[in-house]
């Protein structure tokens, strides 16, 4: 063995043991992404049943975006926004949540002063919208906070994971059970 | 002298090339039991949230509210109708045996009939960080609750579930998991 050969060995091993310590960082992102996206689907499941223990007809003012409509007094409910412990809020949240709440609504009122309304003709693909909401079978541009029997909802959770920025879709549908 | 010096150098470089694979691997297995015990954790709790789901509210006993809770529940499962009337099923038992560290679900409770199927063995006595003194030591908001722990709060239930397991080495791995779900049968039992 002479020096030229080792000089020779030395990049093969570096190459080798560069290539080595690749396939386990690749091995435990995808792992940790793995991890991250059970816990995301545990959190949007959760998300889902806590509103489910809700009466169908508080819905609106428990988790839209409006805290002056809280059933039991401005900032009480849990609102649209929730955190998960085990994910990173993206930089962008600014209020450190990872979990939004969608529903049909549009704010017919000001920002002061707002007036959340369920809409049948609303454009969300996202939600399946338009569509009927009271089952008159007739898309209208009414009000349905009263009469609405079919709440289309949309959990979505962003997070900044292990292999970059992530976000995950649930959709599920509302209805009374009782 | 060239000789010794190259083999010198190969020396050193294997040593630290063993040391480098040794420690990614301690930490690639480690990381890999962490997986399988999540995974196993996630899996039992899917396992009971199903479970409960599929439960009348009314019959899910013992019904017992925050701080306290309970490890062990009792329900029935609406099997269809009949006539007009609904069917139930034979009273079913998710619980958690504490000495053996086993979580279990049973039918036919306390006959001879009784079936018993073992989701796990290796959940903790209690919950990650609690300790049976009477306080909230994991600030969770429940007092001394077991490794196995429901929490009921109207049509909902919160299950949380600890699971620990021992490798070869003697290192201890702790994961611990929750999850609300909500009782879908709401139907009155017919007395």
């Amino acid at each position: 063995m002479t020096l030229l050969e080792v000089t020779v060995a030395f990049p093969i091993v570096l190459v080798s043991i560069g290539m080595f310590v690749q396939m386990l960082t690749g091995g435990t992102g995808m792992r940790d992404a793995s991890r991250e996206a059970g816990a995301a689907i545990t959190a949007a499941q959760t998300a889902i049943e806590e509103m489910r223990n809700e009466r169908f007809d508080q819905l609106l003012p428990l988790f839209n975006a409006d805290p002056l409509d809280d059933p039991g007094g401005p900032g009480t409910a849990p609102g649209h926004r929730f955190r998960v412990d085990e994910l990173v809020p993206l930089d962008a949240a600014a209020d450190g949540m990872v979990g939004e709440i969608i529903l049909p609504v549009r704010n017919a009122g000001s920002e002061v002063a707002p007036d959340w309304e369920i809409r049948e003709d609303l454009v969300l693909p996202e939600l399946g919208m338009p569509r009927d909401l009271n089952g008159d079978a007739v898309i209208d541009d009414l009000d349905h906070s009263d009469d609405v029997s079919l709440l289309p909802v949309v959990v979505v959770l962003r997070w900044q994971g292990r292999l970059g920025e992530q976000e995950m879709r649930v959709f599920t549908v509302m209805t009374e059970l009782y | 002298m060239e000789v010794m010096l190259a083999s010198a150098l190969m020396a050193v470089v294997t040593v630290k090339v063993h040391g480098v694979m040794t420690t990614a691997n301690c930490a690639n297995t480690e990381a890999t039991r962490r997986i399988v015990l999540e995974d196993k954790a996630r899996r039992v709790l899917q396992q009971i949230a199903v479970a409960i789901m599929g439960a009348n509210r009314e019959t899910l006993i013992p019904e017992i509210a925050s701080p306290a809770s309970m490890s062990d529940v009792r329900y029935q499962v609406n099997l269809g109708v009949e006539n007009g009337e609904v069917i139930w099923g034979d009273p079913e038992r998710i619980a958690l045996d504490e000495p053996n560290g086993a979580v279990f679900w049973s039918d036919n409770v306390g006959t001879a009939t009784e079936r018993r199927v073992t989701w796990t063995r290796i959940a903790t006595p209690f919950l990650e960080g609690e300790l049976p003194n009477g306080m909230d030591d994991n600030g969770n908001g429940l007092i001394d609750e077991k490794g196995l722990c429901f929490e009921v709060d109207r049509n909902a239930v919160r299950i949380r579930l600890t699971l620990e397991n021992v490798a070869d080495d003697g290192q201890v791995l702790t994961e611990t998991v929750e999850t609300t779900v909500t009782c879908r049968n709401l139907t009155t039992v017919a007395e």
